[in-house]
């Protein structure tokens, strides 16, 4: 009894995606899709206004980006084992750092979401379905801080996505930028994990995610895990290399 | 039970230690034990911290298993850990690191991660359970490296047959049937032992699916034989038994799952005692144990079996030992034996022996009637392993016949245990899989030969270090105090254990899944404070009471914060990131700060009624490293710890005729439940009647 207990927590551990968000509605993901949009603060729409001109630049800002979604188009199918028989699929949704929005573009993206996968536009493709194909030479690394004290790359270690290694950063809970709670189900950023990111422009930004949720809320409730899951609430800034 | 009895039982304990013990000088009526020296010792003249419950405590307070009786001592915690299997802790060390004895002799753990179910131990024959704190290695070789708890079972001292019969009910329909006979016929004694206990489970979580126990019963029958050859030799055959069944009741993806498992347990035990002189005398020693578990779980739809899971573990140890007392004041003791352990299960690629062998000694000094020397120390070769040596000292200084200083230092083990060396297990539903470390270099390479390793994440040169013993160096010193009315104690503790193994990742497969192993890690530390003491202001009336202060870390850790390595928590509403002080770190899992216990026993001799009230309080512990920043700290969510809380059991008993007892109790007076997470089994009522015979 006890012993199937922790086989269940264990598989858990390692389908957090689906255990969480079973009620997905598998929402359209198109950038031009507004009410998924952001809604950014003032300092930022007053950039946007002539982001034409500086669109070669990650903003020196803190900027907050709201609600990205990161949902799939099917779910994965497991056997009664729990065993994948059929992986998940969909588009990632691709964020582009110097233009500080969602984008389709096949070459000019830096990072790229699905549920709590976030790849690179560096290196090769992974192998999981959907995946964009690698144009440019980013590279993330992941490292231990306050958003706030870091102001360079310094010696954070970049890498790139391989079909050697997978993902450049971590899709497991504990060692990336999430842990999953198996009690509550719950997907939450560990504190003082800052992504550094250099872009497709080959500019570098740190990335701090700050929820999985929809809008962000400060409690998470059932109504938020059923419905509001897969929705990247993060805040990024231009540093220095 | 009348203080009439007591007496006529103290009064046959000392008849009985005259009859055959002589090792030692017994002063007084005053309980002995012989857990912590191997000889009878005076519980208060020893310089170890002993902890002693006799029967009586155990009748008037009602408990029928181990772990309720041991729950009510200062400094013994009984919880479940974070994977819900049954724990203890003595010294803030889990049972992992304590060695269970029946009468000398070990019990094996079963399949619990090293765990030991104290619950599988009736408490119906037993004349008194001693625990011996901190390090005995130097007595009890691997395991006791936080201590060691020893049920010492009765020996009947009656020529007629003399026994009880009993039968108890309760909330979850609890139900206990005991019998106990026992007589002394010429060179004869026998007694006789029979349990049954049975539930029909609990749940204390009724969101979650399945109940936290399932209905279960479990038989425990012993059998006690002594002959008496001559004045000087005299051999004693026990036998015990215990067969357990549980239903087992869960859901997978939301497929119900049905089962059962079905546990035996049973021991031989076989010592004689020969007394060649005065001053000589040798006992040897045969224990032979088995412990076979099955278990087995069908998913609903198709009757597949998912889970299966066999244990079969057995135990052959033979020993020697034999005490010298050179003069009143100074004997030696020498032990040798081996052991034989074997284990097959599944998960096993093969069956497999552990074979060590083993010798210690100990001198037992006095000085000048006020100071009292221990010095042991054992040695431990293995098959799998280091030679371990573990030596210990402890000093005892009589100021006056009230008060006395007391210090021990000892260094003791853990040996690897087989699952660490030789698990070989593939999580069939997640797909991860575990290796022991003897054959992980072998295993990943015939993984890696099928190209189902992605990438390896340690070198082959580090992997075939051997896995190292657990070991700990550990320190206690304090005093006591007594006079007719009070008796304290005081004793600081310190425990610092070293090579502690744990799981770490070795490689990924190919379908993503790490491969695990087991190393050598981080150091911990357990210290604090124990305070004891027993007032009996009136006669009829005893009160008894105890603290433990705990402070536990892992070393590692607060290394890294003074290395000036970072940790980060979230404020509780804004959800700003900062960074954690060093005095955050709220220690290691599932241990609280402060632990009280306050007893009361009275007895009505006009009414011939006894009372016991007992309290037990745990404070606040962690439980999940809840904002995921890899240590338990202040800032981990209220999801993470669970509250301090206070239990109160009570237990009247009326004696109402020569030959009949009756009993009525309640644990968990109060029905205290605890939140967000419950651990506490809410109020349970229960009924008893004996008969004697």
């Amino acid at each position: 009894m006890k012993k199937t207990n922790f086989l269940i927590y264990l598989l858990c551990l390692s389908t957090l995606g689906i255990v969480s968000c079973s009620d997905d509605d598998n929402t359209d993901i198109s950038p031009n899709n507004t009410s998924t949009d952001t809604q950014g603060n003032t300092d930022r729409e007053e950039k946007d206004d002539n982001k034409e001109d500086e669109s070669k630049e990650v903003t020196l800002e803190v900027v907050e980006f709201k609600n990205l979604p990161a949902t799939v188009a099917t779910e994965a199918e497991r056997d009664q084992m729990g065993q994948i028989t059929k992986p998940e699929t969909g588009a990632y949704t691709k964020f582009d750092f110097e233009t500080g929005k969602i984008t389709t573009d096949e070459n000019d993206w830096d990072i790229a979401f699905r549920t709590t996968a976030i790849i690179v536009n560096g290196g090769e493709n992974t192998g999981t379905t959907d995946e964009p194909d690698r144009t440019k030479e980013g590279a993330i690394g992941l490292t231990d801080g306050l958003f706030d004290e870091i102001t360079a790359v310094k010696d954070v270690k970049l890498k790139q996505d391989s079909k050697e290694n997978g993902f450049a950063l971590t899709q497991r809970s504990g060692q990336g930028w999430y842990s999953y709670d198996f009690r509550t189900n719950v997907i939450g950023p560990i504190p003082g994990k800052i992504l550094i990111v250099k872009t497709s422009e080959g500019n570098y930004a740190k990335v701090e995610i700050l929820s999985y949720y929809k809008d962000n809320p400060s409690e998470i409730t059932d109504d938020d895990k059923n419905n509001g899951v897969r929705y990247y609430t993060f805040k990024y800034s231009g540093i220095k290399k | 039970m009348s203080l009439n009895k007591n007496n006529i039982f103290i009064f046959l304990l000392v008849i009985l230690h005259s009859a055959f013990s002589q090792k030692m000088k017994i002063d007084s009526l005053e309980t002995t034990v012989i857990t912590a020296t191997r000889t009878k010792r005076q519980l208060s003249s020893l310089p170890l911290p002993v902890t002693l419950v006799s029967k009586e405590t155990i009748q008037k307070s009602g408990s029928l298993r181990l772990n309720e009786i041991l729950e009510e001592q200062t400094g013994i915690v009984t919880v479940p850990d974070q994977s819900g299997f049954e724990g203890m802790q003595i010294q803030g060390l889990e049972s992992e690191y304590i060695s269970i004895l029946i009468d000398g002799v070990p019990l094996l753990r079963g399949r619990t991660a090293g765990n030991f179910d104290l619950k599988q131990l009736a408490v119906g024959n037993i004349k008194q359970i001693e625990v011996v704190k901190g390090p005995s290695s130097a007595l009890y070789g691997s395991d006791a490296l936080g201590g060691v708890i020893n049920i010492i079972t009765d020996i009947p001292t009656s020529k007629t047959p003399k026994g009880s019969v009993s039968y108890r009910n309760g909330t979850f329909v609890e139900q206990d049937i005991n019998l106990n006979i026992g007589q002394r016929i010429g060179k004869l004694t026998y007694s006789l032992y029979a349990n049954r206990f049975s539930s029909d489970g609990y749940d204390l979580n009724r969101e979650t699916e399945g109940v936290t126990v399932t209905p279960f019963e479990n038989y425990t029958f012993g059998g006690k034989f002594i002959y008496k050859f001559n004045k000087n030799i005299k051999n004693t055959t026990s036998v015990r038994t215990y067969t357990e069944y549980q239903d087992i009741l869960s859901s997978f993806e939301n497929e119900p799952l049905t089962g059962s498992s079905k546990s035996k347990d049973y021991n031989i035990h076989n010592l004689t005692v020969h007394q060649w002189n005065e001053k000589f005398d040798m006992e040897y020693e045969l224990y032979f144990t088995q412990l076979r578990a099955k278990e087995r779980v069908n998913g609903d739809a198709n009757a597949r079996a998912l889970f299966n899971t066999d244990f079969d573990n057995k135990l052959f140890r033979p020993e020697i030992r034999a005490h010298y007392r050179y003069s009143d004041n100074v004997t030696f003791t020498l032990g040798v034996g081996a052991t034989f352990d074997y284990l097959d299960r599944v998960n096993f690629s093969e069956a497999k022996n552990f074979n060590s062998q083993y010798v210690y000694g100990q001198a037992d000094i006095e000085l000048l009637n006020r100071i009292n020397f221990i010095l042991g120390a054992r040695q431990d070769w293995h098959s799998e392993y280091d030679k371990r040596f573990s030596p210990k000292g402890s000093i005892r200084f009589k100021i006056n016949d009230h008060w006395a200083l007391k210090g021990s230092v000892g260094s003791a083990f853990k040996a690897p245990a087989f699952r660490q060396l030789f698990l070989d297990f593939t999580n069939s539903a997640v797909g991860y899989t575990v290796l022991g470390r003897n054959i992980a270099l072998n295993r990943l390479n015939a993984l890696d030969d099928s190209n189902l390793i992605l990438r390896r994440t340690i070198s082959d040169e580090e992997l075939r270090t051997p896995l190292k013993a657990e070991t700990s160096v550990a320190f206690n010193s304090g005093f006591t105090y007594n006079n007719s009315k009070l008796k304290a104690e005081v004793n600081y503790f310190r425990n610092n254990i070293s090579n502690l193994i744990d799981t770490f990742v070795i490689g990924t497969r190919t379908n993503a899944q790490n491969v695990f192993s087991y190393q050598n890690i981080e150091s911990i530390r357990t210290e604090g404070i124990e305070i004891n003491f027993t007032l009996n202001p009136i006669e009829n009336l005893k009160l008894s009471g105890g603290y433990q202060l705990l402070y536990h870390f892992d070393n590692s850790i607060r290394d890294d914060f003074d290395n000036g390595k970072s940790f980060f928590a979230r404020r509780p509403i804004t959800r700003e990131v900062f960074k954690i002080e060093k005095d955050d770190y709220f220690g290691l899992f599932n241990r609280s700060k402060h632990h009280i216990n306050i007893k009361l026993f009275y007895n009505w001799a006009e009414k011939n009624t006894s009372f016991s009230l007992r309290t037990i309080y745990r404070s606040k512990y962690g439980l999940f490293d809840d904002n995921g920043n890899g240590i338990l700290d202040v800032y981990d969510g209220n999801g993470a710890f669970v509250k301090g809380f206070t239990i109160t059991n009570a237990t009247v008993t009326k004696h109402l005729k020569d030959f009949l007892d009756i009993q009525i109790g309640s644990n968990n007076l109060f029905n205290v439940k605890n939140n967000p997470i419950n651990f506490i089994i809410g109020r349970r009522i229960f009924g008893k009647i004996t008969y004697n015979f």
